[in-house]
């Protein structure tokens, strides 16, 4: 059966198709993912970050399962402790990572390339370019996963996750368990074991590199023009159509990359273009093994391409520059809740967090690093200018379990007298976040109701004024 | 043929996107398509629709968009470079206030220099037409299905089997509204 669908929908659908038995992912994925999986028999799991839900898939694999993670780039890096151990591990059951790139910045904080991850960890990465190819690699990267014992990414972008396109569905087929021990020897990740495992980790990347050179997700379409080029993901597409008159080398496997096919690609056109969007990860491995290409000295290294950039790049057409208007911002952002006017009107410099804009608080924030970052950046800001405690941490609970929780109990190790607002949006959870603070041997916990002005003023005033650390939460569930 | 569909928050995209992508899938129009949602649930949503085959880019190349749909008036600035020579710009004559970065406000004059600037567009009266709450997208929808030159009775067979009366009336009204 024929039907339309959005890019992680299709992967939701391949991870079904292919038997998948664990799924992870962090809640902000749930929105687009639940719904997916609710006719196919399968239960995420909604870890309280990336770290711990890379985790659950390592664990659900080493058991035997099929497994499957979802990730942001940022989240990745969250991830990448155990990303490099699996791959010296490796699996039991397939493991997929499904990696989401934020290519033209349009929800996170960078415009971060994970495909270094994959050379970096000796991890396969594979780049579909649309829907169909999105569950098609799926069933594909679980099959490489099994073969070399290996976790294998799965690249996309935000632009290629909110596309669709038709894709042909198939039954789901559930593979059996295999019944492997679970030896020490290769899961158990001391030194010894390691530097074992690290040479079978070189012997299977040069396997790997060999064999994708013959796989038909590599592949040559030639039109007998003038120019190659060689893309990978949604730049295919665009590729494609802004010079259909191109001879193009359309990658699947963005690591290894198949060079010998590239090699014998290259030795056929006039002249050679590797377009791709952000690094040049494609061009600078192919100039390492000698082949040559133009790449960023004609494509930019930032923002996304399209179409109409490579019409006015490679045919000079001119591309009309969108009128400058305003941007839009989210409403919670405008209203701003009680929480920022008590924060404004005390003038105290506020740590802000990832959530900072759905607390209703992007406005008053002086610093947004990362999740989990306001009470680490409270911490330091109080080092540096010898706690003159004028600042407060402000963070959503959501974001505080996902890794505020571990800086404010090394603030309590450390004896930093710091103030953390926590503004508490969980709200499909029994953690109890007062008790939390409490059990990390927090004295000073008070929970306050989020929309009492003044109540909230003493409060922050008071754990201001004081020299141990204080949290407030605002919000506090009965 | 290549469609845009540009709203604030997306539930008037949604219906529309809907109703169109049933179109296709109804004519047998291979599609593919792209929807951005920036700044949450009040933020600018823009939809780009391809229906055709051998489509590759699940985006509209700059110039190539046969017609847009918009609820906003700024949407409808934000997205007419899309805009082929020869096609359709249908606006919601409404500005839709939310809050805007860096502190802008909500910009003057650009009405009339969609006007001035390009043949195709239309401003309707969106609200008028629907005279429901829930019946704007239904109403726009007809206008554009009109203005579009796509057949009437499949539209409307997939109005009236997704739809409620108010807006199927809705639906009926804007298609007659610009003759």
């Amino acid at each position: 059966m024929k039907e339309l669908m959005m890019t992680y929908e299709a992967i939701a659908r391949g991870a079904y198709e292919s038997g998948v038995r664990v799924f992870s992912a962090d809640p902000s994925y749930k929105k687009f993912i639940e719904s997916k999986f609710s006719g196919y028999d399968i239960k995420p799991d909604w870890a309280v970050n990336e770290k711990v839900a890379l985790e659950i898939a390592i664990g659900g694999a080493v058991c035997g399962a099929r497994a499957m993670v979802c990730l942001k780039h940022n989240g990745l890096n969250l991830a990448a402790d155990p990303l490099f151990s699996s791959a010296y591990t490796g699996i039991n059951g397939g493991l997929v990572i499904v990696v989401i790139d934020d290519v033209g910045v349009h929800v996170s904080q960078t415009e971060q390339d994970s495909r270094y991850y994959a050379r970096s960890a000796h991890i396969p990465m594979l780049e579909p370019s649309d829907s169909a190819e999105a569950k098609e690699y799926v069933k594909l990267a679980f099959e490489l996963s099994e073969r070399y014992d290996v976790p294998v990414i799965i690249r996309i972008t935000s632009r290629l996750m909110a596309s669709g396109s038709t894709v042909e569905t198939e039954e789901r087929k559930v593979a059996e368990v295999p019944s492997e021990e679970i030896a020490a020897s290769k899961y158990a990740m001391l030194p010894s074991n390691a530097l074992v495992r690290s040479r079978i980790v070189e012997e299977r990347d040069f396997e790997i590199a060999e064999y994708v050179n013959g796989l038909t997700i590599n592949r040559v379409e030639h039109a007998k023009g003038k120019i190659g080029v060689i893309c990978s993901g949604i730049v295919y597409q665009y590729v494609k159509e802004a010079l259909p008159k191109a001879d193009i080398f359309k990658i699947g496997t963005i690591y290894p990359l198949p060079i010998r096919a590239i090699r014998a690609f290259a030795s056929k056109v006039n002249q050679l273009f590797v377009v791709e969007e952000l690094e040049p990860f494609i061009e600078m491995q192919l100039k390492a093994a000698g082949i040559k290409c133009n790449g960023k000295d004609f494509i930019p290294m930032h923002g996304e391409l399209s179409v109409s950039k490579l019409r006015e790049k490679f045919n000079h057409i001119p591309r009309p520059e969108p009128e400058k208007l305003p941007v839009r911002i989210p409403s919670d952002a405008v209203k701003k809740s009680t929480v920022a006017k008590v924060l404004e009107k005390l003038g105290v410099t506020v740590n802000g967090d990832t959530d900072a804009f759905s607390l209703g608080a992007g406005t008053v924030v002086s610093t947004l690093l990362c999740t989990g970052a306001s009470i680490g950046m409270a911490q330091g800001f109080n080092r540096a200018k010898d706690n003159a405690r004028n600042n407060v941490a402000l963070i959503g609970g959501s974001a505080f379990l996902h890794s505020g929780i571990s800086a404010l109990a090394g603030s309590m190790m450390n004896k930093d007298g710091i103030t953390v607002v926590i503004v508490d949006d969980l709200t499909d959870t029994p953690v109890k976040l007062d008790e939390v603070c409490k059990a990390l041997g927090i004295e000073e916990v008070d929970v306050v109701d989020a929309e009492d002005g003044a109540a909230l003023e003493s409060a922050v005033e008071k754990g201001l004024k004081s020299r141990g650390t204080s949290v407030i939460i605002a919000g506090g569930r009965k | 043929m290549n469609v845009l569909i540009a709203d604030v928050g997306g539930k008037n995209a949604e219906f529309v996107a809907h109703a169109l992508l049933e179109y296709g899938d109804r004519k047998q129009l291979g599609c593919k398509m792209n929807r951005m949602r920036i700044a949450g649930e009040s933020g600018s949503i823009i939809t780009h629709l391809r229906f055709g085959e051998n489509i590759c880019s699940p985006t509209v190349p700059f110039g190539e968009a046969d017609g847009i749909i918009s609820f906003d008036i700024l949407e409808a600035a934000r997205t007419k470079h899309f805009l082929c020579p020869k096609g359709i710009l249908l606006v919601n004559d409404k500005k839709i206030e939310t809050g805007f970065a860096r502190g802008a406000t909500y910009p003057n004059g650009l009405k009339s220099e969609m006007l001035q600037e390009i043949n195709g567009v239309y401003f309707i009266d969106g609200d008028a037409l629907a005279q429901a709450e829930d019946s704007l997208s239904a109403a726009m929808l007809g206008a554009f299905t009109r203005l579009l030159g796509l057949d009437k009775p499949t539209m409307l067979e997939i109005i009236v089997q997704t739809s409620n009366s108010n807006q199927i009336a809705a639906f009926e009204r804007g298609y007659l509204f610009l003759k």
